[in-house]
């Protein structure tokens, strides 16, 4: 096996078990974050601080009795949570988690796969997953499951559109849509106030697209204060009424990784994915100085940590979020998409263009 | 007719009638311990205190006449503090007892102390406690309890007809008690626990078994005599717990007799079949029901009814005999040597009858002759009904079918080859005439129990020709 | 009259709104004090007349109750069950009192009614069993809870 094929499945398996890792810890930070926001404890019986309750959780899907109800149509049943689970997987096949690391021997990139369509390889691939959702739904044949997944697939769809249409501008500005470059892009300096240098990264650039963008993909997301497929009130589980057990574990983990993917594709597009945090030069500059890495090896670290810490930031708003905002009504929600949502990014597309055209950006 | 005004009503009135009497005519109720209207006045208790117009004091109402005229109030602030203060010197000596006490629920004292009493005591004396004589195994006595009204010796000397009870000592240290302590010798001791306004004087049988306020109540008829008493089946929960006598001022008048008060206890006996039975062991209906229509078929058959039964039981008995078993003799059992209602007097001077039976006269009104066990029968098979109350003959060994009510504690179920449980007077609807010919309605009060069906179902079922039983 | 009111243009934003509302859920999150009782280390503070386990209160060994019935005369749920008996050492006592406490509804009753102050509501409020209890009249009598 050429070290380019053991790269490349190293780097597979690294984002594969990072992202599998993802959904314990995020079971355990939303049990307790939601508890603490509402002044409870939550879990704190099991481990130092109830670390270990996710494990428990864990195992308790696990060795949950798996039963498929009479009345669903076993094979779309089946194969349902598989279908939502894998694309929230495939989708961070193009987000670059470090930058390029030079040697002698030349380049090794850190992102699994450096498409060209980038972006529209992520839109793609995330909009496969309402397919998992409508399976369920419709194969349960139960009411509140199939009016939960109809739900979801109107409500996708309706925000895929400011979804796609909010990143245009960035598109725009940084003449590609290739996600390494446009992380690269974004390690430039914008401006310099008073000594500080503010980075050239997304969300300077396209404040109004960098808010369509974080409000559609939390409705892509199926969270709160957009989980209406869900909506216990109306349709008691929605979607995944009629699953137990570690199918409905998999719904679950869906929901997780589409978040963590969802995070890296905010980081990536409007806070500069991998490039360093402020203040990341100076450990940088120390770890080279020990000596223990190959020269190089302790900023690619150091990328891969700045994007890792960027990502848990916004999966803890994505949390935070959750326990602070109410859901929506169906109208309400269809109302943003259509009537508000897409006219900004529409508005926002013209204004990025006559800004460019002007030659400010 | 004289008329006189009570609280502003006018009432007419017999002369020589009380104002208690007039009173109640009238809707008004007026509160009374001592006086009972089956029993001489003595105006004892004082607490039926109203006020007479013309009159300086307070009269007692159950010895003061109706007059022409006469106007009374019922309710005056005089007579309410006539009657709060007699309710206090009453109360003086009663223990709060009523916890224990069988009576609370039905006491007079409790409910007038709520009517007319106060809620506050002002003494705070010792009150004065006796050791009770024992009283015979019908009554209990409990002398603390007592507010000397004397209804028990007035009953004993005017209705017993024996005195028995007498007022010992004097003032505070009174005691109602038997002529020297001795155990009650009338026949008719409970009604010393009915009339008695306290609890002093409870029922043996009945103590603590049930409190008043949870027994349902069932107007009846008593089935122990000919004299047919009207009485009231209490009970809870499908058990009767007493029987005690309903006012037929035309046949019991206020009373009954220990022995029908207690009749009741058979049918609730523990060795009472209730089940089929062939040959002493238990079956079920349909074999039981099959096995007597072999047995009798083809056969000359005796049929014998109890005058225990009902009117509506006899007739169909003989309905059902007359068009079954054409040829077949139907004749009447009951109280052994009385045969005919004319051999059927009073056996004591106050209510009880010789014949033990409730139903003479009705089977005699159905033309059903009496059994003769001295005179030798042509039959082959013999089918007896019973209520449980009439006397059983001895019928030699002949096929024998027992429909009705068994106890196996009599040693009479051994005899019969067939026994189909009946209904006891308690779970039956029915007509009794009493030896006066008045027709008298038994109430049902209790489910049967066990496995027991009417006499209709049993012979319905005899007379199927299908002999489909339904699952009893 | 009801007037609907459209509100400013910033207000109808959100904008304000969410921020203020994060806000609020993230002081929650870190400073305010969490109201979680920890439940078998650290129990809740009942009121005396907290309404929870029956007990027969007894003095010098024996029990207050006088079978007088009034508490099965008053249980809505008619949960009580009494017979009466008598001894040597006591006029009218109860040979059985059994509270078949799946029934009862905790409604106090019985012991607003009881006159001998026989019958209490302790607060012990641990009442989960694995079988279908009858409290007999042995386990009311133990003395637990007593208040």
């Amino acid at each position: 096996m050429s070290f380019e094929t053991a790269f490349m499945f190293g780097k597979i398996a690294i984002v594969l078990m990072g992202l599998l890792a993802v959904v314990p810890i995020m079971l355990f930070v939303e049990r307790r974050g939601s508890a603490l926001i509402q002044n409870r404890l939550g879990p704190n019986r099991m481990g130092p601080f109830g670390l270990f309750q996710a494990a428990c959780d864990v195992l308790k899907f696990i060795f949950k009795e798996d039963r498929a109800p009479d009345h669903v149509n076993k094979y779309y049943w089946h194969i349902a949570p598989w279908i939502a689970v894998i694309p929230s997987f495939m989708t961070f096949a193009v987000i670059p988690f470090a930058g390029t690391y030079t040697d002698a021997n030349g380049h090794l990139q850190f992102q699994i796969a450096n498409l060209d369509v980038g972006i529209l390889y992520c839109f793609s691939i995330a909009s496969l997953g309402v397919y998992g959702i409508i399976m369920a739904g419709w194969a349960s044949n139960n009411k509140y499951s199939l009016l939960g997944s109809l739900r979801s697939a109107a409500q996708m769809i309706s925000y895929e559109l400011s979804l796609g249409l909010s990143i245009v501008g960035l598109a725009m500005i940084f003449q590609s849509v290739k996600l390494g470059e446009i992380t690269a892009q974004q390690g430039e300096v914008l401006w310099t106030i008073a000594g500080i240098e503010i980075p050239k990264w997304g969300v300077f650039l396209q404040p109004l697209g960098f808010v369509l963008f974080v409000v559609s993909v939390f409705a892509e997301t199926n969270r709160l204060p957009f989980d209406l497929p869900e909506g216990e009130s109306e349709l008691i589980a929605g979607y995944h009424l009629e699953y137990g057990a570690m199918r409905f574990a998999l719904f679950m983990m869906a929901e997780f990784i589409n978040m963590a993917v969802a995070s890296a594709l905010i980081c990536t597009l409007f806070f500069g994915g991998w490039q360093l945090l402020p203040g990341m030069d100076w450990v940088v500059g120390h770890l080279d100085a020990l000596g223990i890495l190959p020269s190089g090896g302790a900023l690619v670290l150091c990328q891969a940590l700045s994007f890792v810490t960027k990502i848990a930031i916004w999966m803890w708003i994505f949390v935070w979020v959750r326990w602070s905002i109410p859901r929506f009504r169906f109208d309400q929600l269809m109302n943003l998409g259509w009537k508000v949502m897409f006219p900004l990014a529409l508005l926002n597309v013209l204004i990025t263009g006559v800004l460019i055209y002007m030659g400010v950006l | 007719m004289p008329k006189c005004t009570i609280d502003g009503k006018e009432v007419e009135f017999k002369p020589g009638e009380n104002l208690i009497t007039v009173a109640k005519r009238a809707g008004v109720d007026i509160p009374v311990f001592c006086y009972h209207p089956g029993l001489t006045v003595v105006a004892q208790c004082r607490m039926c205190y109203v006020e007479v117009e013309k009159m300086p004091k307070l009269q007692t109402a159950c010895s003061t006449n109706a007059a022409e005229g006469m106007v009374v109030k019922t309710n005056s602030e005089n007579v309410k503090k006539g009657r709060a203060g007699t309710m206090e010197f009453l109360l003086l000596n009663h223990p709060l007892d009523c916890p224990i006490c069988d009576k609370s629920g039905e006491c007079d004292l409790q409910d007038n102390s709520y009517g007319h009493g106060s809620a506050y005591m002002r003494h705070s004396e010792e009150r004065r406690t006796y050791v009770d004589v024992d009283m015979g195994p019908v009554i209990e006595k409990n002398m603390n309890r007592c507010i000397h009204c004397t209804r028990c010796i007035r009953f004993g000397d005017e209705i017993a007809g024996i005195r028995e009870m007498v007022a010992v000592k004097r003032g505070n240290n009174v005691d109602i008690t038997t002529i020297d302590g001795e155990a009650l010798k009338t026949e008719y001791a409970g009604n010393y626990a009915d009339i008695c306004p306290t609890g002093s004087l409870t029922l043996r049988d009945f103590r603590f078994r049930k409190r008043a306020w949870m027994l349902k109540k069932t107007a009846s008829i008593c089935e122990g005599c000919s004299k047919g008493c009207n009485i009231e089946l209490q009970h809870e929960g499908n058990v009767v717990y007493r029987t005690i006598p309903r006012e037929n001022l035309e046949v019991n008048k206020y009373w009954m007799c220990d022995e029908g008060r207690f009749n009741y206890h058979y049918t609730q006996d523990e060795t009472r079949v209730l089940e089929p039975r062939w040959n002493n062991e238990k079956t079920s209906w349909e074999d039981s029901i099959l096995a007597v229509k072999t047995a009798l078929e083809g056969k000359k058959v005796l049929f014998l009814v109890g005058t225990d039964l009902t009117l509506e039981e006899m007739s169909a008995i003989r309905e059902f005999t007359g068009l079954y078993y054409p040829g077949s003799v139907l004749q009447h059992f009951g109280t052994p040597g009385i045969e005919t209602s004319a051999q059927d007097q009073p056996a004591d001077k106050i209510l009880k009858m010789t014949s033990k039976t409730s139903n003479l006269r009705g089977a005699e009104k159905l033309g059903i002759v009496p059994h003769n066990p001295r005179v030798d029968h042509d039959f082959s098979a013999a089918v007896v009904f019973t209520g449980g109350r009439a006397v059983l003959p001895e019928l030699g060994h002949a096929i024998q079918v027992g429909v009705g009510v068994f106890l196996d504690k009599d040693h009479q179920t051994a005899k019969y080859q067939h026994i189909l449980p009946g209904l006891a007077y308690t779970e039956k609807d029915g007509t009794i005439i009493n030896h006066q010919g008045k027709e008298q309605k038994l109430k049902r009060a209790i489910l049967p129990r066990g496995r027991s069906k009417s006499t209709a179902e049993i012979l319905m079922l005899l007379a199927n020709k299908k002999t489909k039983v339904g699952v009893a | 009259m009801l007037v609907k009111r459209k509100p400013a243009i910033w207000n109808r934003l959100y904008f304000v709104e969410i921020i203020q509302g994060l806000w609020i859920t993230f002081k929650n999150f870190l400073f305010h004090k969490k109201v979680t009782i920890q439940f078998p280390e650290q129990r809740r503070d009942y009121s005396s007349r907290y309404r929870g386990q029956h007990y027969i209160k007894s003095v010098n060994n024996v029990e207050n109750c006088t079978a007088c019935m009034l508490c099965p005369t008053v249980c809505p749920a008619s949960c009580i069950h009494i017979i009466a008996g008598e001894r040597e050492d006591k006029e009218k006592y109860p040979v059985k009192f059994d509270i078949d406490i799946l029934r009862c509804c905790f409604c106090g009753m019985c012991e607003e009614a009881c006159p001998k102050d026989a019958i209490k509501l302790s607060n012990i409020y641990e009442m989960s069993q694995q079988n279908r209890e009858v409290y007999e009249k042995d386990f009311l009598l133990e003395q637990r809870g007593n208040k």
